[in-house]
């Protein structure tokens, strides 16, 4: 085929032509064989510089062009879509980027970067005149999403995805969803409390056929890709068979066997066989082994007798369900840093310093204490009560270095609370800056500070002793400069937000990066914040980084509304700029399977031969790079095409 | 086992026994401390200012002539000098351009080459002897006596060369109930005891060992243990500030954990001991019990 190329150089206002001299790289590329057009606009991506590129194609009648601009991730589809509108292949135009590559590092040196860019165009030129004419692929999209975790995240998204019409399978690794939300006294800066404004949501899942609930499971293992991920799920024991199970309750009733309770941050007690708490959605017990008499000395069997269902199990085995989604949804959500852990503050070993969920479930009415603060020790209200924010928050050295954003409001929500609740009680909040950005949040902290009374001491805590049952607080008042020593009856620390137990292996079985600390890593922290870079899987709420109800709650339905909108296309367009396999040459060593890390590459052992799987390779080169025999190679990047380009751009201009 | 010792200026001078109880020590359970040889002053305290290079040259002249008598670990006594040797070490394993500066320097003495780590010598007593051993070979026990082990700074900060937890340590306290002693927890025992405060400041000193010695005593101790010098001093001296100006204040006399440790083995106290207390510990003692 006679290649008839089309060179379009951006001059992206001042960002490309401020360095590169565009005229004169025109005028240059212009005399390069087959280049029957070679000009310079203003901003290509815009309408008139996309109607130019679309104008020349059709007058000129190319059949390859090179959009000299930005990088390709910008722009390469509009591009592509103009290019295709004028009639010729998308996959026969190509980005030389001359912006980031060239004229950004280079703006001091207009001389070498007219010079690169040149010699850029000219590679791309090479790869243009031997790309193939592709067409896209199409993969079908099972319609039904897998959404991890049941916190009030998981819980909107699958309210919002049931609405639109598909299946929902929600899998919940405690025995109720609600997570962190449903254990909180309060919301702020509403007030509002959750058993008003989230168990009548969970109670709208539980009830929705659309939405399969599965409490008290983990993701075991997925294969597959978007559109068509095989999932495998495991139900832990509960040893009470759910689907008989009514939920009467009689058999926790009648249980001897005590322990502390999680849902109550260990301050209050449940039983052996139990519902985290009242409204748990599903409403059914399970029993936890570690704690029933039966599992430990084999007596009691109380709850088996009492049960008019026949629902207890105790040889009750681990099952499995295995279900085809088209997308997965990860809403793993957050744990608070472990006090334990915290030696100035006395590594947890000092009853009346609580972590802020403790005292959340002291605040409760539904909480060990009926909404009363009561101490842990000795069960009296405390008179005087000690926040104290950026516990290992902003803390590089000790903790970790990022805000975790919600304390601030928290704090002052629960210091309000106990002022209401304790009106002649003081309380002490020591911080090092107060951020208050959401809607009504400054609203909130001044009345806390001015109307509550709540004393805001800026500052942080070095140690705490205990003292005669009171808790000694040493510290320093960064505003006056003074050291100071203080006793307080209940200390209430705001640890840092980390992601949940979990998150990291969960991570790395759906082959999603995170960061650091295990935050899941969105594909673009603006502009595809509902996604993680593996395509069809998507975040929402605190797994992503620390959120507050109000943002969670928007990621969730903008991550619900990307999931529908991927379902509702029947087929997805993908890239055909994959790797294939030319089977006379494989010999089927495998090295390009270890090296792939999409694991889109099997090997048929009959044959001996690799075979690629469309769907899955993601064109990362990793397999053409790796394979002895030069078998495999990436479409559109062949060998051939790449020493051309190296070979042209390495000549003297 | 042989192994290299510095001992530092104070262990010849104010703490004397100190480093006699702690040779004899360490003897008893087969180790040979040599003191090495040319040493020079450890540097004092680790210097924080920014340029703080010459400052480094006392402490690592020391580790080049560890490094040529072939000495792989370099044990203190004193917490202090156990501080600024350990840092200068690290600092210098741990940034190249400083390392090059410190060798190009010193050119009259061979290069260092950062094979030396200098180890605390109660840190080598748990981790070369272990204190199981230690209470194998223990004769007279404490039968009942209360000991608060008072840590001080030198030990346990920065967190990088501390030598246990450095919010809770316990090996102090380990260590005691190793030689049959009754160890008590209290509030103030990684607290300042005012360090170099004591030239310029006694008062301030004073203040922070009346805090230190009420938070023991509420805790029922009869007798404090350290491994520092200026820990001992400043606790020792300004007690006797404390019982001249405040009436009812009782003091808690103060010694070295090696001290007490070689009595528990030998039945004696090292040659210099309570010549250099002024608060004396002997009251305290006479309620040990013997236990052969």
């Amino acid at each position: 085929m006679n290649n008839r190329l089309g060179v379009f150089i951006c001059h992206c206002g001042h960002n490309i032509a401020g360095s590169v001299d565009v005229k004169r790289v025109a005028e240059i590329i212009s005399r390069e064989r087959d280049v029957f057009v070679a000009t310079e606009y203003i901003y290509m991506c815009s309408s008139p510089g996309q109607d130019l590129l679309e104008k020349s194609i059709k007058e000129h009648n190319l059949t390859g062009v090179v959009v000299a601009a930005c990088s390709p991730t910008l722009h390469e589809t509009t591009f592509r879509n103009a290019a295709s509108r004028a009639g010729i292949n998308p996959y026969r135009l190509e980005i030389a980027n001359i912006r980031e590559q060239c004229s950004w590092p280079h703006y001091a040196n207009p001389e070498e970067a007219t010079r690169k860019a040149i010699i850029i165009i000219r590679a791309m030129l090479e790869k243009v005149r031997r790309n193939s004419i592709l067409y896209p692929l199409k993969i079908k999209i099972t319609p039904k999403v897998l959404i991890l975790g049941g916190g009030v995240s998981g819980i909107q998204a699958a309210l919002d995805i049931a609405d639109a019409g598909y299946e929902v399978y929600l899998v919940e690794k405690e025995s109720s969803i609600g997570g962190r939300m449903v254990e909180l006294s309060e919301t702020f800066p509403t007030l509002d409390c959750p058993q008003c404004i989230l168990t009548p949501k969970m109670t709208e899942l539980a009830q929705n056929p659309k939405i399969h609930l599965m409490a008290y499971s983990e993701l075991e293992s997925i294969s597959g890709y978007v559109g068509a991920f095989n999932v495998k799920i495991k139900h832990k024991q509960t040893y009470v068979n759910w689907d008989l199970c009514n939920g009467c309750g009689s058999c926790i009733i009648k249980c001897p066997a005590k322990a502390p309770s999680e849902f109550d941050h260990m301050l209050g007690k449940r039983k052996a066989i139990f519902v985290p708490f009242p409204q748990a959605v599903p409403n059914k017990p399970r029993i936890d082994r570690d704690n029933c008499l039966y599992f430990k000395k084999g007596i009691c069997r109380i709850c088996e007798k009492v049960c008019d269902k026949n629902a207890i199990e105790f040889d009750q085995q681990e099952r499995y369900t295995e279900v085809e989604v088209g997308a997965i949804l990860v809403a793993t959500g957050f744990k608070l840093y472990d006090i334990s852990q915290i030696g100035e503050y006395g590594y947890g070993k000092f009853k009346d310093v609580v972590d802020a969920f403790q005292f959340e479930r002291l605040l409760s009415a539904s909480g060990p204490t009926g909404g009363i603060p009561k101490r842990p020790s000795d069960g009296k209200i405390p008179r005087r009560v000690a926040f104290i924010q950026c516990v290992r928050s902003r803390d590089p050295e000790k903790g970790v270095a990022y805000c975790s954003r919600i304390c601030c409001m928290y704090t002052s929500k629960q210091a309000l609370i106990y002022k209401q609740q304790v009106p002649d009680g003081e309380a002490f909040v020591f911080y090092i800056d107060i951020r208050t950005n959401g809607k009504g949040y400054e609203e909130f902290y001044t009345r806390c500070r001015d109307e509550a009374g709540v004393v805001y001491i800026r500052g942080k805590i070095a140690r705490i002793i205990e003292d005669d049952g009171k808790l000694e607080l040493y510290g320093v008042d960064t505003l006056t400069g003074r050291q100071l020593r203080m006793k307080v009856d209940l200390v209430v620390l705001a640890p840092a937000m980390m992601p949940s137990d979990g998150a990291k292996e969960l991570a790395s079985k759906l082959r999603i990066p995170i960061d650091e600390y295990g935050w899941v890593k969105e594909a673009h922290l603006k502009l595809r914040p509902f996604e993680s870079v593996n395509s069809g899987i998507y975040i929402a709420g605190a797994c992503q980084y620390p959120k507050d109800i109000t943002d969670t709650v928007a990621q969730a339905s903008g991550a619900a509304a990307k999931i529908i909108g991927l379902f509702s296309r029947a087929e997805l367009m993908k890239d055909p700029l994959i790797a294939r396999i030319d089977e006379e040459v494989c010999v089927g060593c495998g090295y390009c399977v270890e090296a792939c890390p999409y694991d889109a590459i099997n090997l048929d052992d009959k044959r001996r031969l690799a075979a690629v799987n469309p769907a899955l390779c993601e064109g990362c080169g990793g397999c053409a790079s790796a394979c002895p025999s030069k078998a495999i190679m990436l479409t559109n990047t062949t060998p051939e095409q790449i020493l051309n380009m190296v070979f042209h751009s390495t000549e003297r201009i | 086992m042989k192994l290299l010792y510095y001992p530092g200026c104070t262990l010849k001078t104010k703490a004397k026994a100190l480093e006699e109880s702690a040779i004899e020590f360490a003897r008893e359970l087969g180790i040979e401390l040599i003191e090495m040889k040319e040493w020079n002053c450890c540097g004092t305290s680790f210097n924080l200012t920014t340029d703080n290079f010459m400052h480094q040259l006392g402490p690592l002249r020391n580790l080049i002539r560890a490094e040529k008598l072939g000495a792989g670990i370099l044990t203190t006594i004193c917490s202090i000098c156990y501080s600024t040797l350990w840092r200068a070490n690290d600092k210098y394993k741990a940034d190249p351009s400083f390392t090059h500066r410190v060798n190009f320097f010193m050119d009259e003495e061979p290069d260092y080459k950062g094979t030396v780590e200098v180890v605390h010598f109660l840190r080598l007593i748990k981790d070369k002897v272990g204190f199981d051993r230690v209470n194998e070979l223990v004769r007279f026990r404490l039968d009942g006596l209360k000991v608060a082990c008072f840590y001080g700074c030198q030990l346990l900060r920065p967190r990088e060369l501390a030598i246990d937890d450095i919010e809770h340590p316990t090996i102090l306290e380990d260590f005691v109930a190793s030689i049959g002693g009754v160890p008590v927890d209290f509030a103030e025992k990684i607290e300042c005891c005012g360090n170099y405060e004591t030239i310029a400041e006694p008062q301030v000193v004073a203040n922070r060992v009346y805090s230190i010695i009420s938070s023991a005593r509420k805790s029922g101790a009869e007798l404090i243990l350290t491994s520092c010098p200026l820990c001992h001093f400043n606790i020792d001296k300004s007690q006797v500030l404390l019982r001249e100006t405040i009436a009812g204040f009782k003091p808690i006399p103060i010694m070295y954990f090696t001290e007490l440790a070689l009595y528990c083995i030998k039945g004696e106290y090292a040659e210099s001991s309570f010549a250099q207390n002024l608060i004396d510990p002997h009251p305290s003692l006479s309620r040990m019990r013997t236990k052969e």
